[in-house]
């Protein structure tokens, strides 16, 4: 084989390895997924909520955590790189590790703004009382109305609130019969819902401004020793329990 | 004398050290193994889990869509040839078919707006869909334990006592031509 031949073959090998490199992005979107340490139990890198809500969303996913264990993730991602979101989702799982070990009790609920898709991935704990069904319906009812209406910040904290009902042994609220009564019964219910939020936040804020003491309803959970208060930061996090997933969950795009 | 026992010593110490090698790096072969049938039983599960939803998404589906009876059929008689596989060869072989006609069918469905509104349906496509990212994940899974097996059994010095032992390098789960996406479920 003569030396030219060689290098011809060397340069078709090296185009090739380099058109299947950036074709599928596949690394890219793995090297970002890698980069991604958690903010809390909710990582906003798209810019979604405002201080209060991801504070006051942080301090309930906390209760259901020192309740019963189970652990949510809440995940606002500007774009996947190229990635897939069913895989995405599962692999960021395992990467972060969510649920008690052994347990497998954690849900991620995976939101990429940008590309328009998310996944509630469900860890293997879970399976049976989070569904797939269940977690489309979920994202379908609570969580892609608002989303198409341009509410990230509403739609992810709906879903995670209908998240962790389920998660802590509620039943989802039975569908309404199909036709007009569904969306009336849907409207009816994000109505109350909404009050119900607003109120919380409100004593959620009022109870942060009041420092040390005792605030009615809420209040309780807001001075656990793990909640982070109005800050930020991921100060207080001690990161997840080492739960897996097997790619249980439902996807969806808006 | 002196010198053979010294000699006789360094034999026996040598052949412990050898055997304590030998046994060290069956064990690790061992574990892989189980490892590998460990994450086939995963496999299994989730295969069995789509084989499972069939009679109720035929049920579902048989009552829109009147034309489609032909690979209703078909999806019905894969099932019966899951339940007959024993061999995981078998099985993978009955899984792909099933595969293929499971997204034919989800592509024609697209032509029955009023399936596609029915709640059980949402519902059981949900199922489907995340059943095949499951069978994804597990197969995924299942071929980086193989992957770690063989190549442990390949290496020296671990090739020569897993030869010893017999054991084989194992067969990894190729996705089915053609399907290495689940079907996709439009909304």
């Amino acid at each position: 084989m003569s030396i030219k031949s060689v290098a011809v073959f060397g340069a078709v090998l090296g185009l090739t390895l380099c058109a299947a490199w950036g074709q599928d992005g596949k690394i890219e979107t793995d090297r970002y997924r890698e980069s991604l340490a958690p903010q809390g139990n909710v990582s906003d890198w798209a810019g979604v909520f405002t201080l209060e809500q991801k504070a006051a969303l942080e301090e309930r996913i906390v209760g259901l955590r020192q309740t019963n264990g189970a652990q949510l993730a809440v995940v606002a991602l500007p774009s996947l790189h190229g990635g897939e979101i069913d895989d995405f989702a599962t692999k960021l799982f395992e990467q972060w590790g969510i649920g008690e070990k052994g347990k497998d009790n954690g849900v991620l609920l995976l939101a990429a703004i940008e590309d328009r898709k998310m996944r509630i991935e469900v860890g293997y704990g879970l399976e049976g009382v989070l569904n797939d069904a269940k977690s489309g319906r979920i994202q379908d009812e609570y969580i892609l109305p608002r989303f198409k209406e341009g509410d990230y910040a509403q739609g992810l904290i709906d879903g995670a609130d209908v998240l962790l009902q389920v998660m802590g042994g509620e039943d989802l609220p039975e569908a309404a019969p199909a036709g007009k009564g569904n969306t009336l019964g849907g409207v009816l219910f994000l109505v109350i819902f909404a009050v119900f939020f607003v109120a919380i936040v409100r004593a959620a804020i009022r109870g942060n401004k009041g420092g040390g003491g005792t605030t009615g309803g809420s209040g309780g959970r807001l001075s656990s020793g793990w909640s982070q208060g109005g800050s930020s930061g991921g100060g207080g996090f001690g990161g997840f329990g080492g739960g897996r997933s097997g790619g249980g969950g439902a996807s969806r795009g808006w | 004398m002196k010198g053979c026992l010294l000699a006789g010593g360094v034999l026996v110490l040598l052949a412990v050290i050898v055997g304590l090698a030998a046994m060290g790096m069956y064990n690790g072969v061992v574990d892989k193994d189980e490892a590998c049938k460990k994450a086939w039983g995963n496999v299994e599960s989730v295969l069995q889990r789509r084989f499972d939803l069939i009679p109720n998404l035929v049920n579902t589906v048989k009552g829109y869509a009147e034309h489609e009876k032909g690979i209703l059929e078909e999806i019905t008689r894969l099932r019966s040839q899951w339940g007959e596989a024993k061999t995981p060869s078998a099985k993978i072989e009955a899984a792909s078919g099933l595969e293929g006609a499971l997204s034919r069918l989800m592509v024609v469905m697209e032509n029955y707006p009023d399936l596609k509104a029915n709640q059980n349906f949402i519902a059981l496509q949900d199922e489907l869909a995340g059943t095949e990212n499951r069978i994804n994940v597990e197969r995924q899974r299942y071929n980086e334990s193989v992957q770690d097996y063989n190549v442990t059994i390949r290496q020296f010095p671990t090739a020569i006592v897993a030869g010893l032992r017999g054991f084989v390098p194992r067969a990894p789960f190729e996705a089915a031509q053609g399907a290495e996406t689940a079907p996709t479920v439009q909304f």
